[in-house]
């Protein structure tokens, strides 16, 4: 409409020229003078040029019109020059019907009332109203949005596609005041062109905010610039109101957490870090969506949980590949609701590189949130079938331990299970698969050299043909739970190794089926090493002491720590006396088989020789005992009793022998005791011992069978002297001596107790009770000591003796121990103890006396011969320190 | 001088005697099964006949107990002398102090044992420790034996609580037995190798006087007064 005016106008202008053409000069009068430059005038104490270029004029609208200068500047004698009066102000509405206020009673303003024409269209140079848009006059004034010059909507500016100013602004002469033109619904005006838009953000969560003028297209995409760098999204667009706590007062996400906090945390993202430094990173509307933002419960939402995964997917497309095709995402996309989606391990906003300690899956933080959902929720658990004690135990693990105290290079769940692409233990991909685990954990993982051994090894060879029965890593160290080897629980700590080898060892069917030795894990238990470890010695030699652990070679390859040429040097590890002589015998022997004759014959004589000897003995006191006990229990029956007894009291062991016997009996004691603890590991009473002593059970234990043995050693030394350098010990062993008459007395005694004879034996100083007794003492204390300090002293005989004579050695002082505890037990306690006569016991060994009475029964030949030497043997009588008999009798 | 005189009357040692026998059935035909991966009690599961007889055995012998239970219960509430027998088994007050003064005597702080009556604290310990003993036995027996009556009613856990206290008892009783009757009756030194009077029912008036001093002295002043031979009780 306006343009239009710009065609009449020089028109209407000619009209006006024409009626007053008489009075005025022409423009040549004028510029005869003006078109001087250095024309001035001062005004206000100001110099004002007065020039006007004449070609200026010309090719303005105005001149191009024919426009005269009277016919503006009017008012002043042209004639006059300089001219007198003052020249007043143009008035351009004498020809131009142009308002610049708002009319009366309007609501708003005009942005540019108080401006003048010549402000924007100029004065003698003045141009077509098309050209001052173009150029962006406006920007003279209105420097401040020169942002604009820069802008999507400037590129229309510059190609010519009709967009100026005005398009935004209203027509020119209508500009309103930014305020009010606000209010008139801009969003309206940018749908203009933005077809659609405002349809988009109504269908979203923007809304109602939207409609309440609350948000604007500018409140994002800013006025002039009219664009937003990628950058830029979070800050300048939704973090203006999203971080606002005013505007989200008690806004809180369904943990609780506030929302403008949640929103903030996107700041430290990885998405806004790589941003910020690469310029590639999803910012809020990647996932959010842009105009059209619902909230993430609405199924529509890229950020609904349903959609998470796609919506990551579009940046991370081969992550999302491999999560489909994980157990989570195949539980997920069954529809399982507990199944994790992306955000549940990285979370949301704050998602944070994994290497980041912050992530809730960096390598530490791992095990907490993998724990959190198979272990706390019990549908997990439930779909997983795997109990919450199994899966607690990596807790306790050496990964896991050593992850916690800082160690970011230990295993953590998915260094063995996958991340994205964890499959269950049973999937043949899977990287916890049974066959996959050597790879896992060496070839692929940590322990490179450890599996170079296995796989070289005998089991990792089997496995590597396909067999499915050889151990891989988890079978010896556990799966969740792997200790260090140093861990007293681990299965592998030197005290549990034979029991993990025993699992396959040991088992009927798969020694059967691979054709293995069936007894070397019994013949292992069974000897000194295996004793020794069974009750808690982690110096011992275990399976992997001789076998190696992961590189395990059998005994035909040269390469094997037990091929014969090497065993020497196996053995000398911890025995520096091995010899290649000692090697040369078998090493894993069973005395109860029949390969092994040597061991086999000398265990079957002990066995025969200990029935046949102990039983001689309990029958022979049987027969005592019955009669002893009857003749006890007439006399109670029948009230009659022997006549009350003399005090008289004679010697029968000096201090001397009372000391030597109390040496023999505490060593011997010890020595049965901590004897039989090696031998029996797993008795009750030993492992109770074994709890209260604790760790160093074994090193004690062996210790103070040592001394045991030595303190017995000593006292038989000790013997020895005294029986041959004093008088006394002379007589002693003179007295001890075996008679004939010995025989006699045994033959008289065993009649006597059956029935058969009236009368028993009379006994001398020593019967041949005693005498039985004595000399299988000096029998057995030979036989223990010499196979005891063979033993002992392994290191120096072992090279002499073989490992036959090593296992011939333990064999006897194994079985001569039998011999002699059920000795003492059958025959000596009987004697002293458990005999009606000396019941509950016989004081000799205390007092070192015995009574008349008591001579008189067990040794009248004695009492007589002493009787008859006189009063010189007779030590004490009525002794006051020495009860009588039967004053404290019950 | 020293003499025989009567302690257990006829009628109390035929009691002694059943009670011992079906004590020792039930505890071999039992514990052989508690313990049956043992060789010893594999041995008497053998010896028992099998496994189905050993069963059989156990049921015989608990009703033989049970029978001897009940004969002792009219002893003790219809004959005269069984009325007598129980009224000198109540526990009383003198038997605590019995105790305490018999443990300050054996820890060496009183130069004389207390005198004791016909039955002290010991024998009394002995047969109310039995009474209790066979009561629960018999009761989580019966449980036990006619599971399929008591299932009609009872909760699983009465079933498993006869179980265990059964078990339970039982190794209490063996225990109770060889640490207190036997060591009492064969080990403790006055007795060693064995009191016979639970056979022929006499023991030497020494053993009574040492024992039993104011049961001896009663039935001195007795036989005083009457000049008739002293009666089982």
């Amino acid at each position: 409409m306006k343009n239009r005016f710009l065609y009449i106008l020089p028109l209407l202008l000619s009209i006006l020229f024409i009626s007053s053409l008489s009075f005025a000069g022409s423009n040549d009068d004028c510029l005869a003078c003006h078109s001087d430059s250095t024309l001035t005038m001062q005004k206000d104490g100001k110099t004002i040029s007065l020039y006007v270029s004449g070609h200026v004029f010309d090719s303005s609208v105005h001149g191009d019109a024919g426009v005269g200068c009277t016919d503006c500047h009017q008012g002043f004698s042209a004639d006059d020059v300089p001219h007198k009066q003052t020249t007043p102000n143009v008035d351009c509405s004498q020809c131009h019907d142009v308002k610049l206020h708002a009319p009366s009673g309007a609501k708003y303003q005009m942005a540019h009332s108080s401006e003048k024409c010549w402000d924007c269209h100029g004065t003698h140079d003045i141009e077509s109203a098309r050209k001052i848009n173009v150029d962006c006059k406006c920007l003279s004034c209105h420097s401040a949005e020169k942002s604009f010059l820069t802008s999507a909507h400037s590129k229309q500016v510059i190609d010519h596609k009709g967009f100026t100013c005005e398009t935004c602004h209203q027509k020119a002469h209508d500009v309103r005041q930014v305020a009010v033109f606000r209010g008139t619904g801009a969003d309206t005006l940018c749908s203009q062109c933005h077809k659609g838009v405002e349809s988009d953000i109504e269908n979203g969560i923007h809304k109602k905010a939207f409609a309440d003028g609350a948000l604007r297209c500018v409140t994002c995409h800013t006025a002039h610039e009219a664009r937003i760098s990628k950058q830029e999204i979070s800050t300048r667009a939704c973090f203006k109101c999203h971080t606002d706590r005013k505007l989200f007062d008690g806004v809180n996400t369904s943990d609780g957490e506030e929302l403008t906090t949640l929103v903030q945390s996107y700041s430290h993202s990885i998405h806004a870090e790589s941003l910020k430094s690469t310029g590639k990173g999803a910012t809020c509307v990647d996932c959010h969506g842009s105009h059209t933002i619902k909230p993430a419960s609405d199924p529509t939402s890229p950020v609904n949980r349903e959609n998470v995964v796609s919506t990551c997917g579009r940046c991370h497309a081969d992550v999302e590949k491999s999560y489909l095709n994980s157990s989570h995402g195949k539980a997920f996309e069954s529809g399982i609701a507990v199944a994790p989606v992306c955000t549940d391990c990285h979370k949301e906003h704050s998602i944070e590189s994994v290497d980041s300690p912050n992530s809730p899956v960096s390598r530490a933080r791992e095990p907490e949130i993998c724990l959190n959902c198979h272990v706390k929720n019990k549908e997990v658990l439930k779909l997983t079938g795997v109990s919450a004690a199994f899966l607690m135990s990596i807790r306790s693990s050496v990964h896991i331990r050593s992850l916690e105290s800082g160690n970011l290079k230990a295993a953590t769940c998915s260094d063995c299970h996958g991340a994205h692409d964890m499959l269950p233990a049973g999937n043949s991909k899977s990287k916890v698969f049974r066959e996959n685990i050597p790879s896992t954990c060496g070839a692929a993982g940590c322990h490179r050299n450890v599996y170079e051994k296995y796989a070289s090894g005998v089991h990792g060879t089997a496995l590597a043909k396909g067999n499915k029965n050889v151990p891989v890593c988890t079978d010896c160290h556990g799966d969740h739970q792997i200790l260090a080897p140093s861990n007293p629980r681990s299965t592998v700590y030197a005290t549990n190794v034979a029991q993990s080898c025993a699992k396959c060892h040991a088992s009927v069917r798969l020694t059967e089926r691979y054709g293995l030795p069936p007894d070397k894990v019994v013949s292992y238990m069974d000897s000194y090493h295996g004793l020794a470890v069974r009750e808690g010695s982690t110096i011992a030699a275990n399976c992997a002491s001789c076998h190696g652990a992961h590189e395990i070679l059998p005994s035909s390859d040269p390469r094997s720590s037990i091929n014969g040429a090497n065993l020497q040097k196996t053995c000398g590890k911890c025995h520096n006396g091995a010899s290649v002589r000692f090697a040369s015998t078998p090493v894993h022997v069973l005395t109860g088989s029949k390969g092994e004759p040597i061991l086999y014959w000398l265990s079957e004589i002990y066995i025969f020789l200990i029935i046949g000897i102990i039983g001689l003995m309990l029958l022979h006191n049987v027969l005592d005992f019955v009669k002893k006990s009857r003749k006890k229990l007439t006399q109670r029956r029948t009230g009659v009793h022997p006549a009350e007894a003399s005090a008289r009291l004679y010697v029968r062991m000096t201090g001397n022998e009372r000391l030597q016997h109390l040496v023999l009996l505490l060593s011997f004691l010890t020595l049965v005791l901590t004897g039989f603890m090696l031998k029996f590991p797993d008795a009750w009473w030993v492992k109770t011992m074994r709890d209260i002593v604790g760790n160093g059970f074994a090193d004690l234990r062996g210790v103070i069978h040592r001394i045991a043995g030595s303190v017995m050693i000593a006292g038989a030394v000790y013997h020895i002297f005294y029986v041959s350098f004093t008088k006394r010990g002379r007589q002693f062993i003179k007295d001890m001596l075996p008679k004939i008459q010995d025989l006699r007395d045994a033959v008289t005694a065993l009649k006597y107790n059956i029935g058969l004879s009236k009368d028993g034996p009379r006994f001398p100083r020593f019967s041949y009770i005693e005498k039985a007794e004595y000399w299988a003492l000096i029998w057995g204390t030979g036989v223990m000591a010499i196979t005891g300090l063979l033993l002992w002293f392994n290191n120096l005989s072992l090279g002499v003796i073989t490992k036959l004579g090593l296992d011939v050695a333990t064999l006897i002082h194994y079985y001569e121990a039998i011999l002699a505890s059920l000795a003492i037990l059958v025959w000596h306690f009987y004697s002293v103890i458990f005999n009606p006569e000396v019941y509950p016991l016989n004081l000799a060994c205390i007092k070192g006396t015995l009574s008349e009475e008591e001579m008189e029964e067990e040794h009248p030949l004695e009492l007589e011969r002493l009787k008859e030497a006189g009063e010189s043997e007779i030590v004490i009588e009525n002794g006051n320190d020495n009860p009588t008999p039967g004053q404290r009798k019950q | 001088m020293d003499n025989k005189v009567p302690r257990f009357s006829r009628s109390w040692r035929v009691q002694h005697m059943l009670l011992m026998i079906s004590v020792l059935l039930l505890m071999i035909s039992g514990f052989s099964v508690k313990y049956s991966d043992t060789l010893w009690g594999k041995v008497l599961i053998f010896l028992e006949g099998g496994f189905q007889a050993r069963g059989a055995l156990h049921r015989l012998s608990a009703v033989l107990l049970f029978i001897t239970a009940v004969y002792h219960f009219v002893y003790i509430s219809v004959t005269k002398e069984g009325r007598s027998e129980f009224k000198k088994l109540l526990p009383n007050k003198r038997d605590f102090t019995d105790l305490k003064n018999s443990v300050s005597y054996d820890l060496l702080k009183r130069s004389e044992r207390p005198a004791f009556g016909r039955y002290s604290y010991r024998e009394k310990v002995q047969y109310w420790a039995f009474f209790v003993f066979i009561l629960l036995m018999f009761l989580s027996g019966v449980v036990l034996w006619f599971h399929d009556f008591f299932f009609t009613f009872l909760p699983k856990w009465a079933f498993d609580v006869s179980f265990a206290l059964h078990g339970g008892t039982a190794t209490l009783i063996i225990l109770f037995l060889v640490m207190w009757h036997l060591y009492i009756v064969h080990l403790s030194p006055g007795n060693f190798p064995g009191n016979s009077s639970f056979w022929h029912g006499y023991v030497s008036e020494r053993w009574m006087r040492e024992n039993h001093p104011l049961e001896y002295e009663e039935m001195k002043s007795e036989a005083a007064g009457k000049p008739k031979e002293g009666e089982a009780d």
